[in-house]
C-alpha cells in the first residue's frame, strides 16, 4: 500500500504529514466529511435560492404554466372518459378547459354576489359592532368624534390613494386575465396532447435510462392525482365548517353568502372528484 | 367576528374569535397534515414544516405545490441513489472539496 493510500485510510491525506509539525496530534478522521456536508449544503441553499429567483424573474410565464399542468393531470382522466363517449380529443379537451373556466366564474360571480348582496346588512352589522365597541371599552365620545372630523377632512388623500388603488387594481385584473387565459390555453394543449408529449420527451432519453424516466413520470402524475384528491377531501371538510357557523347564535348571514364562502373554498378539483363519483 | 360583536355583544364576539381561532388552527395545523399525510403516504410533521417554508419562500403557490414537489423530489432522490448516481457524484466531488478544505 502506498503512503498516500495509507493515510487515507486512517482519515488523513499526505498531505496532512507533510503540513503537520512532530508529534502533533492527528486531525480527526471525521471533520473532511462534515466539510464536505456543509460545503454540499452551501451549494444545495445557493442552487435552490438561484432557481427560486429565475423563477421569480419569469412569474408571469411560470405561473400560469405551472397551474395549467397540474389542473391537466388533475383532470386528464376527465378527457379520457369523454373520448371514451365518443369525443374527439380536441373537442374533449375543449369542453373540460371550457368546463373549468365556467366553474371558477361561477364560484367568483356567486362569492361576490353573496357579499354584495348582503353589503347593507353587513355594513349595518358594522355600525352595530363599533358602537358596542365604543360602549365596551368606554372610549370618549369627543374622541371619537375628533377621529372622525380627521377622517373626514383626510378625504381627498384618501380619494387619491383610492384612485391609485383602482388604477393598480385594473391593472392587477388584466394582469390575472392574461395569466387565465394563458393557463387556459397552456392547459388545453396539455389536455389533448399531453400524452403524445410525454411519449416524444422520453424519447430523447438515453435509452437504458428510459423506462427508469417514464415510470418516474408515472409516479409524478399519481403524486399530484392523490394530492388532488387529499385537496379535495380537505375542502370538503372546509366547506362543512364554514357552513356550520350560521347555526351559532350571533352570526346572522344568510346562506348566499356562506355558500359563496364554502364553494370559494372548494377547488374545481372538489367539483371533478365528486362528478366522477370518488371516492 | 364584526357582525356577532354588532349582533351579540363583545361576549358572542369573543366566543367567535375563539371558534374561528380554534377551526384555523386545528384545519391547518392538525387536520390538513394528517389527510394530506395519509393520501401521500409521507408523514404529517414533514407536510406541516414543507408547508410552511413553501409558503414562506413562495407565497400561495408555494403553499400549494410543496408538499407534492417534495414527494416527487423524494422519489427522484430514491430512484437517483438506487442506481448510485448520487454516490458517483459525491464521490467525484469528495476530492476537490477535499483540496479545498486542505
Amino acid at each position: 500500500m502506498s503512503d498516500e493510500s495509507d493515510g487515507a485510510a486512517r482519515g488523513g491525506s499526505a498531505s496532512d504529514h507533510e503540513t503537520r509539525p512532530p508529534g502533533a496530534p492527528a486531525p480527526l478522521s471525521w471533520v473532511p466529511r462534515v466539510g464536505v456536508l456543509a460545503w454540499s449544503f452551501v451549494g444545495f441553499v445557493v442552487a435552490t435560492i438561484i432557481v427560486a429567483a429565475a423563477f421569480g424573474a419569469v412569474s408571469e410565464i411560470v405561473l400560469p404554466l405551472t397551474f395549467a399542468a397540474v389542473l391537466a393531470v388533475i383532470f386528464k382522466p376527465a378527457v379520457g372518459v369523454l373520448e371514451r363517449h365518443g369525443f374527439k380529443p380536441t373537442l374533449a379537451a375543449g369542453l373540460v378547459v371550457l368546463g373549468l373556466l365556467a366553474l371558477m366564474t361561477g364560484v367568483v360571480v356567486a362569492t361576490v354576489r353573496g357579499v354584495t348582496e348582503q353589503a347593507d346588512q353587513i355594513g349595518a352589522s358594522v355600525d352595530a359592532a363599533l358602537g358596542n365597541a365604543v360602549d365596551a371599552l368606554d372610549v370618549d365620545r369627543a374622541s371619537l368624534d375628533a377621529a372622525r372630523a380627521a377622517t373626514e377632512s383626510a378625504a381627498p388623500t384618501i380619494a387619491g390613494g383610492f384612485l391609485t388603488h383602482l388604477v393598480s387594481g385594473v391593472s392587477t385584473l388584466v394582469g390575472l386575465a392574461s395569466g387565465v387565459i394563458l393557463a387556459a390555453l397552456i392547459g388545453y394543449y396539455l389536455l389533448k396532447d399531453g400524452t403524445r408529449l410525454r411519449r416524444s420527451v422520453v424519447a430523447q432519453i438515453d435509452p437504458r435510462l428510459r423506462d427508469e424516466f417514464d415510470s418516474f413520470i408515472g409516479d409524478s402524475i399519481r403524486v399530484l392525482r392523490d394530492y388532488g384528491r387529499g385537496r379535495t377531501v380537505m375542502s370538503a371538510i372546509v366547506s362543512v365548517v364554514t357552513a356550520s357557523p350560521p347555526s351559532c347564535s350571533g352570526c346572522r348571514l344568510s346562506s348566499p353568502s356562506w355558500w359563496s364562502t364554502s364553494s370559494a373554498a372548494t377547488s374545481p378539483t372538489s367539483a371533478y372528484f365528486s362528478a366522477a363519483g370518488w371516492p | 367576528m364584526i357582525i356577532a360583536l354588532g349582533d351579540g355583544g363583545l361576549s358572542k364576539a369573543a366566543i367567535m374569535l375563539v371558534v374561528v381561532l380554534a377551526a384555523n388552527l386545528v384545519l391547518e395545523n392538525f387536520v390538513e397534515p394528517k389527510v394530506m399525510g395519509r393520501t401521500l403516504d409521507i408523514h404529517p410533521l414533514i407536510v406541516l414544516i414543507v408547508t410552511a417554508l413553501g409558503g414562506l419562500l413562495g407565497g400561495i403557490v408555494g403553499l400549494m405545490l410543496a408538499v407534492p414537489v417534495t414527494v416527487i423530489a423524494g422519489d427522484a432522490i430514491t430512484r437517483l441513489r438506487s442506481r448510485g448516481l448520487i454516490a458517483q457524484v459525491a464521490d467525484r466531488a469528495k476530492p476537490t472539496l477535499r483540496s479545498v478544505l486542505d
